[in-house]
């Protein structure tokens, strides 16, 4: 399939690459500490580098990956000094520790990437949707989305009235209080809208199910893919 | 024309949770066909009975729509046969996508997914010259645009009793031409609050006037929009 720059892409259906995501995510929990740490390593570098090959705007794909990796070095960081400083392990396996840690985050954070953030909302709720997941779910996916969305926008908007009337630099506890009531406002807010949103969905009929046009097929490939994937997350982890 | 008497409130009174007093001994008929305006300043209850119209809010006082009174036990019943459309489209669409959205009504009516409400969902969405969003995320559009697509979502349900809350509020003049000049072709009864006298001079045959939760006036659109006086002392 090609897109609109003309980049061949790989669309799946979203049900694929969220097992995909999944099998990711027991691969990275279920793992012994003890294993080797060339095999996160080696499942990091497959999806990076296949999530550049497949994404429809790479350059887009890695923006995001640096911009969510860097928030991960100074935890990282935090964590090392922290086990130095405390554990009774020889400092050559706190870094072992530290590094299966630091691997794992980004083997997680490249496939969320991958198989969970390049796919448009509103597909991933229906292909959830359509593996008869429990509406509560749903539910709580798409009001998350929905708040979300729309808490960052409103966000967004106070910071800025609030530079707007800021005439100087204030003091650290000063900027710290007026965040905090910023934060108030918008729970507050977020109250007052969920009861209006609920009364919205109660005008059309809302009975606690969701219901979504699209309708997925599996097809031959996301069949090949979902079991080449799996026999490689196995492999890893058997070798 | 209006026919035969579709709504009528006798003594509505509601009180917010935290005491203040938002509609007193309202009553209001409105017949078949007919398009009511209510108008009023800030915070004079129009919404709030518009919510109570629905069933959404519980106050004193009785309500019947068709003949039926607006009880707990008869919501399902009111609410096919009343359609709302909020003021704010951000607190009305709450699907991911806009097709999603827009057919939501019919299926939760027939609690599955049909094929007819997509179709229908289409006509109504291309009658309101919005066909263009059909794929698109109800969180990546203009407020003009979620104005459409919400409308859209209440009038696939075929509701024969229209509210309108402050439809033309947010757009700008073109799309405020454009929604009055639709609203004015559907033939159906409508009850709609605005500040805005060109849409309630357009579109309404009759104006509510409302302040601090009473009715101060009610009579034919040109009669009361021409009363200066009258709008004035109402904050309008």
């Amino acid at each position: 399939m090609k897109n609109a720059v003309g980049r061949t892409s790989l669309r799946l259906d979203p049900r694929t690459e969220l097992l995909c995501f999944l099998a990711v995510m027991a691969f990275v929990v279920l793992l012994p500490a003890e294993a080797p740490l060339w095999k996160s390593a080696g499942l990091f570098f497959l999806l990076l580098v296949g999530g550049f090959a497949f994404a429809p705007q790479p350059v887009k794909f890695f923006n995001l990956f640096r911009k969510i990796a860097l928030v991960l070095i100074p935890f990282i960081f935090f964590l090392l000094i922290v086990s130095l400083l405390f554990s009774k392990e020889p400092a050559k396996k706190v870094f072992f520790y530290i590094a299966q840690v630091g691997l794992r985050s980004l083997v997680v954070v490249a496939a969320n990437l991958v198989f969970i953030l390049s796919q448009r909302s509103e597909d991933l709720l229906a292909a959830i949707s359509q593996a008869k997941a429990p509406a509560v779910v749903i539910q709580l996916l798409n009001s998350g989305l929905r708040f979300s969305h729309i808490y960052t926008r409103e966000a967004t908007s106070s910071f800025r009235a609030k530079l707007a009337r800021d005439r100087c630099r204030r003091p650290f506890f000063e900027r710290l209080k007026i965040t905090g009531l910023i934060i108030e406002k918008i729970f507050w807010r977020a109250i007052e809208r969920s009861q209006r949103i609920y009364a919205a969905m109660l005008s059309r009929g809302y009975d606690g199910h969701f219901y979504f046009h699209r309708q997925f097929n599996l097809r031959l490939m996301d069949i090949v893919v979902l079991t080449s994937f799996l026999a490689l997350l196995f492999a890893l982890a058997l070798i | 024309m209006p026919g035969a008497e579709i709504i009528e409130a006798n003594n509505l009174s509601y009180r917010f949770p935290d005491g203040t007093l938002a509609l007193r001994q309202v009553s209001l008929v409105v017949k078949e066909k007919e398009r009511v305006a209510i108008m009023g300043p800030n915070g004079a209850g129009k919404s709030t009975l518009l919510l109570l119209l629905d069933g959404l809010l519980a106050g004193e006082g009785q309500i019947k729509i068709l003949g039926t009174e607006v009880r707990r036990r008869n919501l399902k019943f009111i609410r096919s046969k009343v359609g709302l459309v909020f003021q704010n489209p951000d607190d009305q669409l709450f699907m991911p996508s806009v097709l999603d959205d827009v057919i939501y009504g019919l299926c939760a009516r027939k609690k599955s997914l049909d094929p007819e409400a997509i179709k229908k969902a289409e006509e109504i969405l291309r009658q309101l010259k919005a066909e263009t969003l059909v794929n698109k995320s109800t969180m990546s559009l203009s407020l003009g645009e979620k104005k459409k697509v919400a409308l859209a979502g209440v009038l696939v349900m075929e509701p024969e009793v229209l509210l309108l809350d402050e439809p033309t509020s947010g757009l700008d003049p073109a799309a405020r031409r454009w929604l009055i000049s639709y609203l004015s072709g559907l033939n159906r009864t409508m009850i709609f609050t605005t500040h805005n006298l060109e849409l309630a001079s357009r579109l309404a045959h009759r104006v509510i006037l409302l302040n601090a939760g009473r009715v101060v006036a009610d009579g034919p659109a040109a009669e009361i929009l021409s009363d200066e006086k009258l709008l004035l002392d109402n904050g309008l």
